[in-house]
């Protein structure tokens, strides 16, 4: 069957943005979850001229009053707090991409070199620092997030922390970027391990190169299709993980969340439903949006993949 | 703020101008502050209520248009019982708390502020976590609850009233309503009693629709309890268990009238100077063992509460009433007389309403330590109890006098059973003849009970309020109860700005004028809260606005004095500016 | 096996009746193809009883004609017009069901690589009973014992406890004879092999085409044997049919093609089929030696982590040579031999437990890898996958110079040089800023060798260097290895599995078995007179005896 391979599939093209290119171009998955995330990137950027409001104003609450239906002032109404319904959507939209894609550099940053270090020593190395990997794999994340959020909000108080706006947040984004780099880390330890033994990796040994350029210039290029999807797939793992926090009644009081927005309004969903259907849908097109895309590149990435 | 907010045509015309400059977008927000704040209050909000943290949330933003730091934090209950109950009065930094919300009540109908605000019950052992104590609040408390002339205690309540409206040592939000839905099928839910909260009185329940000799009702309990001893409790979701178990020595007759009537006794006598009691007790009472109730019970009961091995919530309020164990003495079998130090509005208020009479026979043999986790407590099994003339008795839960026998816990339907009691001795007018309290947790997943017919009523603790209109008549009735409880706003009256004021501008320049600037900072809080709206928005209308700890609905309550306190930022400002605040 | 024997097999098909018969078979690709049609225009006859082999290069559409026959074309290859007639029936019309029932029953196949053909967690009895159950045949009592026949008839050792065994603890041989076992349980009419020798060694290929021509002569089947070795076809072939980017070019009984080819692609490919020479290569001789290697060693500890055993496989053991310049050293072996070891050892991309390599008169063997980096430049490797040797991501021009520039050459010079090797290997300077993909493999060999001779080296390991390219390719790259040799008398280390391309182009040659060296001397010896049983063996396994026996060994016009 190798013979015809070589005929039938293109062979994948590595131009500049190629991945993304090829996405693009080929998957429809790709194109209408790449739609969706710039949905969300351009209401985040330019979502919140289109509102009056400040992000956590309940002036609502003196005037039409809270579960407000639509109106001239307040398009999509108010909700329980009194929030203007349509502002906290449009805030939502940066918190989410702030922990999506703050929690992602994290896990992103030290899955990348903690699997690369593990896949290209290999051996003990490898072991222990995949054993410690396991280990992050295994533990209940959102009790220690959670209990992690608590101790730390404790722990700062008095200190200049305590003064940093939306310190809460930051735990949080921390929190799930510390524990989500553990996929990060086996699959791009997978991918050191599979490319370091391909001939073009040893040719560079002949050649004379350092390590150090073996695994930025070799390896690691060849292994960023896989590790993209993955990363793609975590921006919304993260961005539902937050969401579930703020749900659970641990967010930031600061942060205008669409899982606080759930929290609050989810018990008179029947008498107002659009004060929780709202941040579920930008919630769902969100994280939607991000798994769509991480699918578009991984058909991009395998075009293989694809056509059986 | 009200006022000036831009309307959205508004808006977007001062868009054309300040889009150039606004489409630098940040995803980074600046801090909500920019001018120095005048001071920090740290706002802890439970994390359990949705409703309260709302409302909480909304207090802790109209404090900061004052250009006061608030920093809010929504935390588990627990995290700020732990903080408050330090002996020192610590503020949130030093590891105690500034500010947080909860609902309390009077544990007794009569009214008993010195219980919740008397120097005397500053923690560790009392309940006064708010450091309450200004001299002419405990002087008023002290002649209410030690004055046997009805008059001065009248006179004595007012001066406390007038006195808290005056310096607002914390905020009442809201007098709320209880909002309960049952099923339309059931009559005399009304009787249902507090004491000394809510708790059903399944025995005069009657189901229309059932047919047949057993009918069974349910009722749903929020929260899961942790101990059914009632000298240890005093919440809702343990007293809706044991309290159709146990009696009292008085009981309400019902809550239109809020009368005391005889119960375990039959009679209560004073003398004159409100010293001595004689206290007649009910013959022919038998506990579920089959056991003849006597005095010998009643003082088994005080005994243990005022033993301090023993650690009842209730030891506090029984030591300053009776001193010691001195003051009763078993006159008969059926007789006790009473002597009191000195007169004790607690003695009628509290010992012979709120305490249930435990069986001498079944629990004497139980230690201390094992009081908690004995089935008694537990209802999770069996323990044999020998009666006098040496029958046994095989217990599933508590063994009390009242109209229901414990049955056990269900765990498959996480629901404590009781069976009706057939030598009860007294009347009873229902039909039901098994009861469950069923935990169920969430306004909506109970509603849904209800539609569904798995419950007939629920406990107060749903705060159904907003969800009324979703409630639909074939399947729910709404009823509203007075909860005589209020929601409040608690301050560490320790913080050296609203507390004591030595950090005021005022109080610095002028420390003999702290506690006064103090006053101004805590009226000013008071005009930041939108009671209004939050009664309107919030709890759909079901309560009042709060002025200070005294049922909006007791006799008590002086409303030519009590004016609801108007929220009002700018009177709220000019307050600030009393205790030497400064506004641009 | 010689010539009068084969002819005498092909005239015993005297029957004529044909069972399966391909008329006028069009075959398209999706657009953006290099060409419109996977096959085009194919009439093909298969007579009951022969083995008929379809022969072609990479991309000649052998592959896609036999999917075609058994209904396994992907979904985008789409038969376009003709006809595949069996049994009276249209297998291109037919209902699905009605095809999966003649799979397996009527036709069956085996594949390449049969251990992805085979399910990992079934034991080798359940898949062969397996068969059996999906077309309703015989209780589990009798798939059972058939089962056991069929293990039995297809020469598998132990038949009891093999139908009990796990396809990972099986050999690439005898998966494949499993693989024919389940091909054969419903005796079907025809069996189709596609590439069914290609992963195995020389001699279990040897065997296997044993056994399917025996199994062929007793069941009477009729066989379509795919390949792209003209070795196996005249091992095995009664009929040949040559392809070429989808087009039939020549069909003939296998004496006729392979001796007298008509089309002029046929004669270019039966002309680069490498051939046994038994002479001894004109090369240099008395010139210095540029690698000495003595006793060397590679012990290989698998598995020795804190969490299993470990386990040792000696994969060079006390090997010792010497290659002077201009010269060139032939290293034999089958798999597992501990060929490729020796290269990787040479170029110390693994670490030796012993014995010593001597480059430019010091030796390297034991020397941290700082203190060989400048040892590096003189020793270099060309590899064996031309798709996987090329950073895919990489112009040529940044994959040649990057060498050169980390031993400090200014860039402008490495270009410089980049662009004359190209030229040597014959590709224009103009695939300087081009990437990998833009290339056939033939030319990403040669770009590999262009690589190799960046540094100027003295010795250059060639590990399998053209075993993965089509065999006209081979022989294009193998004149370049000695053109280039001639040109610059580099040392050359080629290391290979096939005896015939060896037997080409060195002028010495090891046999590896085992990680020893059996027997070494020159070709001449070797192959026409070997002194060691293995190697014995080796060289009466080659396939395609026949062909060098016919002929001459001079490449024809």
């Amino acid at each position: 069957m190798t013979s015809m391979n070589d005929s039938i599939d293109p062979v994948a093209r590595p131009a500049r943005f190629g991945l993304f290119g090829r996405c693009l171009r080929t998957s429809m998955t790709g194109r209408v979850g790449f739609g969706l995330v710039m949905f969300v990137v351009i209401v985040a950027i330019f979502g919140p001229l289109l509102t009056p409001y400040a992000p956590k104003d309940q002036s609502a609450m003196y005037a039409v009053g809270a579960n407000a239906r639509p109106s001239a002032d307040h398009w999509l109404g108010t909700d329980r707090l009194g929030y203007d319904i349509l502002t906290q959507l449009l805030y939502g939209a940066r918190t989410a991409l702030v922990v999506g894609l703050g929690a992602v550099l994290i896990s992103g940053c030290a899955g990348i070199l903690i699997g690369g270090i593990a896949g290209y020593r290999g051996g003990w190395t490898d072991e222990v620092l995949m054993r410690f990997a396991e280990f992050f794999l295994v533990v209940p994340i959102f009790i220690i997030i959670l209990a992690v959020v608590r101790v730390l909000s404790k722990a700062v108080t008095g200190t200049a922390f305590e003064t940093m706006p939306y310190f809460n947040l930051t735990v949080i984004i921390l929190m799930i970027g510390l524990f989500g780099w553990a996929p990060i880390a086996r699959m791009t330890r997978g991918e050191f391990l599979r490319i370091k033994t391909l001939e073009f990796v040893q040719a560079a040994r002949c050649g004379g190169q350092s390590g150090r350029q073996i695994v930025l210039s070799e390896i690691l290029p060849n292994a960023f299709p896989s590790i993209v999807v993955l990363i793609a797939l975590e921006i919304g793992g993260a961005i539902l993980a937050e969401a579930m926090i703020s749900f659970l009644g641990f967010g930031d009081p600061n942060a205008v969340s669409w899982g606080q927005m759930l929290y609050f309004n989810y018990q008179s969903l029947k008498i107002w439903p659009m004060a929780s259907l709202a941040p579920g849908f930008m919630i769902f097109i969100t994280v939607l949006g991000f798994n769509l895309l991480a699918d578009g590149l991984s058909d991009a990435a395998n075009p293989r993949a694809r056509r059986r | 703020m009200s006022n000036n907010q831009p309307t959205r045509r508004e808006f977007l015309q001062r868009v054309g101008i300040g889009a150039a400059a606004m489409t630098v977008p940040t995803v980074i927000w600046s801090p909500a502050h920019a001018a120095e704040p005048h001071f920090k209050i740290y706002l802890t909000i439970f994390n359990n209520q949705q409703t309260r943290m709302i409302w909480t949330d909304l207090i802790g933003k109209n404090i900061a248009e004052l250009g006061v730091e608030v920093v809010t934090s929504y935390v588990p209950p627990s995290e700020v019982i732990s903080r408050r109950a330090n002996e020192t009065g610590a503020t949130y930094t030093e590891g105690g708390f500034d500010m947080y919300s909860e609902r309390i009540y009077y544990s007794t109908m009569m009214p008993l502020p010195d219980v919740l605000f008397s120097k005397a019950a500053f923690p560790p052992f009392g309940k006064n976590f708010y450091r309450v104590e200004d001299d002419i609040l405990e002087q008023a408390m002290e002649t209410y609850s030690s004055s046997p002339d009805p008059q001065k205690r009248a006179e004595a309540l007012k001066t406390f009233e007038h006195r808290w409206y005056d310096i607002q040592p914390l905020h009442m939000v809201f007098y709320p309503e209880d909002v309960i839905a049952i099923n339309p099928d059931l009559e005399g839910f009304d009787a249902t009693t507090y004491n000394p909260v809510f708790f059903p009185r399944p025995e005069n329940w009657t189901i229309t629709s059932a047919t047949g000799p057993d009918v069974s009702a349910a009722f749903a309990c929020w929260q899961p309890p942790t101990t059914l001893v009632p000298m240890y409790s005093s919440g809702y979701n343990e007293s809706n268990i044991f309290g159709p178990v146990y009696n009292s020595l008085m009981e309400y007759d019902s809550w239109e009238t809020k009368k005391a009537v005889p119960a375990l006794a039959e009679s209560v006598t004073a003398s004159e100077d409100g010293l001595v009691w004689t206290i007649k007790l009910r013959e022919g009472v038998k506990w579920h063992s089959g056991e003849e109730f006597t005095a010998d019970d009643v003082i088994y009961t005080w005994d243990t509460i005022l033993d301090p091995a023993y650690a009842s919530v209730q030891n506090s309020p029984l030591v300053s009433t009776f001193g010691s164990k001195e003051a009763y003495e078993k006159v008969s079998p059926y007789e006790i007389k009473v002597t009191l130090p000195k007169y004790s509005i607690l003695f009628e208020g509290l010992v012979l309403t709120s305490i249930s009479i435990m069986p001498k026979h079944a629990y004497a043999s139980i230690g201390p330590e094992e009081f908690r986790k004995h089935t008694i407590s537990t209802w999770t099994s069996g323990f044999t109890v020998t009666t006098s003339d040496g029958r046994t008795y095989e217990a599933k839960g508590a063994v009390g006098t009242g109209p229901w026998i414990p049955a056990g816990f269900d765990a498959m339907r996480k629901a404590y059973r009781m069976v009706k009691n057939p030598d009860y001795w007294k009347e009873t007018t229902g039909n039901v003849t098994e009861f469950f309290v069923v935990n169920i947790q969430g306004a909506d997943a109970v509603l849904s009970a209800l539609k569904a017919g798995e419950i007939d009523a629920h406990d107060p603790m749903y705060d159904i309020g907003t969800l009324v209109s979703t409630i639909e008549e074939d399947w729910g009735k709404v009823l509203t109860f007075d909860s005589y409880k209020w929601q409040q706003t608690c301050l560490n009256l320790k913080h050296p700005v609203f507390g004591t004021g030595v950090d005021t501008p005022l109080g610095k320049q002028d420390p003999s004028r702290a506690a006064e600037a103090a006053v101004y900072v805590r009226q000013a809080i008071s005009h930041a809260i939108p009671r209004e709206q939050i009664i309107k928005n919030l709890i759909a209308g079901y309560g009042k606005p709060g002025t200070v700890p005294m049922p909006v609905t007791a006799e008590e309550y002086d409303h030519d004095y009590l004016k609801p306190i108007p929220y009002d930022l700018d009177l709220a400002k000019s307050l600030m500016e009393k205790a030497g605040y400064k506004y641009a | 096996m010689n010539a009068s024997a084969q002819i005498e097999r092909s005239d015993v098909i005297s029957t004529d009746d044909v069972i399966l018969a391909i008329e006028g078979l069009n075959v398209s690709l999706p657009a953006g193809m290099d060409r419109d049609h996977a096959v085009r225009d194919i009439s093909v006859e298969l007579r009951r009883g022969e083995i008929l082999c379809v022969i072609g290069e990479s991309g000649s559409g052998k592959s896609v004609m036999s999917n075609a026959v058994m209904g396994l074309l992907p979904p985008q290859l789409k038969p376009v017009a003709g006809r595949i007639v069996f049994d009276g029936r249209d297998l291109l019309t037919e209902p699905p069901e009605a095809l999966r029932d003649l799979r397996g029953r009527a036709i069956s196949m085996i594949f390449q690589d049969p251990l992805s053909a085979l399910n990992p967690l079934m034991t080798v009895g359940d898949q062969i009973a397996g068969v059996m159950r999906a077309h309703g045949v015989g209780t589990a009592q009798t798939r059972r014992a058939r089962a056991l026949e069929l293990v039995r008839e297809v020469g598998l050792p132990d038949p009891e406890l093999m139908l009990l065994q796990y396809p990972f603890r099986l050999s690439g041989g005898q998966r494949q004879r499993v693989m024919i076992a389940m091909a054969l349980a419903l005796e079907p009419q025809i069996l189709i092999a596609d590439e069914p020798t290609t992963a195995l060694d020389v001699t279990t290929q040897a065997q296997i085409l044993e056994l399917i021509r025996d199994i062929q002569r007793r069941k009477g089947m009729s066989v379509m044997f795919v390949t792209h070795d003209f070795g196996v076809v005249s091992e095995i072939a009664d009929r040949v049919l040559v392809m070429e980017k989808g087009h039939l070019v020549e069909a003939g009984t296998v004496q006729k093609v392979l001796t007298r080819p008509e089309h002029p692609y046929t004669q270019r490919l039966v002309a680069a089929v490498p051939r046994m020479r038994g002479d001894t290569r004109e090369g240099m001789q008395g010139t210095p030696v540029v690698l000495k290697v003595e006793n060397l060693r590679k012990v290989y500890r698998s598995g020795g982590g804190f969490l299993s055993k470990e386990r040792r496989v000696v994969a060079v053991d006390d090997v010792s040579f010497e290659l002077r310049k201009g010269r060139t050293l032939g290293v034999v072996g089958e798999s597992g031999s501990g060929k490729s070891s020796l290269g990787k050892l040479l170029m110390k991309l693994i670490d030796c437990d012993g014995g010593r390599i001597i480059l430019n008169g010091a030796d390297v063997a034991a020397m941290p890898e700082a203190a060989f980096r400048p040892y590096r430049k003189t020793i270099q490797m060309v590899f064996q996958d031309p798709f996987a040797s090329l950073n895919p991501r990489h112009t040529i021009g940044r994959i040649l110079t990057a060498g050169p520039v980390t031993y400090g050459e200014t860039p402008g010079v490495a270009r410089a040089a980049a662009r004359r090797y190209l030229d040597m290997v014959g590709l224009s300077a103009s695939a300087f800023d081009r990437y990998p993909h833009e290339f056939s493999g033939g030319q990403r060999q040669r770009i590999g060798i262009a690589r190799a001779l960046m540094f100027d080296p003295q010795v250059i390991v060639a590990d399998e260097a053209i075993s993965a390219l089509d065999v006209s390719i081979q022989a294009q790259i193998l004149k370049l290895f000695a053109d280039v040799q001639a040109e610059t008398k580099v040392g050359l280390v080629f290391i290979t599995h096939d005896l015939r391309v060896a037997s080409q182009i060195c002028d010495e040659v090891l046999v590896m078995h085992k990680g020893r060296v059996v027997e070494s001397g020159p070709p001449a010896q070797i192959f026409l007179s070997p002194g060691d049983d293995y190697t014995r063996r080796l060289v009466a396994a080659i396939p395609g005896a026949e062909i060098t026996l016919s002929h001459d060994g001079s490449p024809q016009p």
